[in-house]
């Protein structure tokens, strides 16, 4: 390191109007008889000049709009991530209603499995199908799951749903077997 | 701010038009995505709204914001899975010899214009790079022209780590923009007056 590089943190600090008046006084005797070390402040000054140049975004009218409308509504403070634009573009229970349904439905033949290995294989032969035997998925059940727990898309979301249809499909088969027999 | 304590809502739209933009800058140099720096603006300001009882007059109405501002963004940022999305692996120490940067010493310098955007480029590129308290830091103090004393209170530390944050970052962007100590490029040094203190 260069003996203006170890005035660096002076040098710093000078440019933040950091530095102590009676510091200040001997720097600028510094610089005023060292090229080198006037060198060596432009160029730290140089950055903050590059940063200040720096583009970056303006926070327009549709901003300003956007923070009234919380204003108005009472908005509760949240999580930036979980307004992000496009996860507000469609309500979560459309968004994500094939992938719901096509757990329930693996997990309802699932069930149909579970209850053709307890029951045993004659209601295949019975008059009522599998499919009159496991009820589909409660509404009380589905119901039962906020929709902000949906908003998230992971494959553990999804067993859980589907463990709760299946539970929900079990109860229903419980239920028919009691006023079957 | 006062006028806006008192129940004025034209107040609270006169600091959003004076502030906002500036805060934007900040928060987006923070998160580094814009979608989320825009949320984090309105938040920032929602809590301004929210708590202008618990604001002191005793403080500028700035270093307030920015520290509301900063906190939501170290909130954003220590989120799980953030630093894998949003910091690559070579992120941690500008300092050091991994990352290779692009050095404006390495750009063709072909006329002041397109040199400043290439200086612009690269200096923004190595202020991602940089730890957050000393891309913060540095911001603070360099662009929003606050003193290490506010900056303290916005990152929640010590003037004397302010001072090290600043220099280090400072320091470490000087590398890009002047590698070796040579001066990159046209020259861009200012007189001794114009680099001049704050005092």
């Amino acid at each position: 390191m260069s003996r203006e590089h170890e005035l660096d943190p002076t040098l710093s600090a000078y440019l933040d109007g950091a530095l102590p008046e009676e510091q200040q006084a001997d720097l600028r005797a510094r610089l005023a008889a060292s090229p080198a070390l006037r060198a060596r402040l432009a160029e730290l000054a140089a950055v903050d000049e590059a940063l200040r140049a720096l583009p970056g975004p303006v926070a327009g009218e549709a901003l300003k709009q956007r923070l009234r409308a919380r204003i108005a509504e009472g908005a509760p403070a949240t999580s930036p991530r979980a307004r992000r634009p496009g996860r507000a573009a469609a309500p979560p229970s459309r968004r994500h209603g094939a992938l719901r349904w096509a757990a329930r439905a693996s997990f309802a033949a699932s069930a149909l499995f579970v209850a053709w290995v307890a029951v045993g294989p004659s209601p295949l032969s019975s008059p009522q199908g599998p499919a009159d035997r496991v009820p589909a998925p409660s509404d009380a059940v589905s119901s039962a799951i906020p929709d902000d727990f949906l908003v998230s898309e992971s494959h553990a979301d999804l067993e859980v749903i589907g463990v709760l249809d299946l539970l929900a499909g079990l109860d229903g088969l419980d239920e028919s077997e009691a006023t079957s027999g | 701010m006062q006028a806006f304590q008192r129940g004025d809502e034209q107040a609270f739209e006169a600091l959003f038009d004076r502030w906002a933009t500036r805060l934007l800058r900040f928060l987006d140099r923070m998160v580094k995505e814009p979608a989320v720096a825009e949320e984090l603006l309105q938040e920032t300001f929602l809590r301004v709204h929210r708590s202008r009882a618990n604001y002191s007059p005793d403080a500028k109405f700035s270093t307030w914001l920015f520290t509301i501002g900063g906190n939501a963004a170290r909130n954003e940022l220590r989120r799980p899975f953030r630093r894998h999305a949003h910091e690559r692996p070579d992120a941690v120490d500008p300092e050091g010899d991994r990352a290779p940067l692009q050095l404006v010493a390495d750009l063709p310098a072909s006329d002041d214009v397109a040199h400043a955007r290439r200086v612009g480029d690269a200096v923004g590129a190595a202020l991602e790079r940089l730890p957050e308290r000393q891309r913060a830091a540095l911001w603070l103090s360099a662009v929003e022209g606050q003193s290490h004393a506010e900056i303290a209170t916005a990152l929640d530390t010590s003037e004397k780590s302010v001072k090290a944050l600043v220099h280090r970052a400072r320091v470490s962007l000087a590398r890009i923009v002047t590698p070796d100590g040579e001066q990159a490029g046209p020259p861009r040094t200012p007189g001794l007056a114009e680099t001049g203190g704050r005092t």
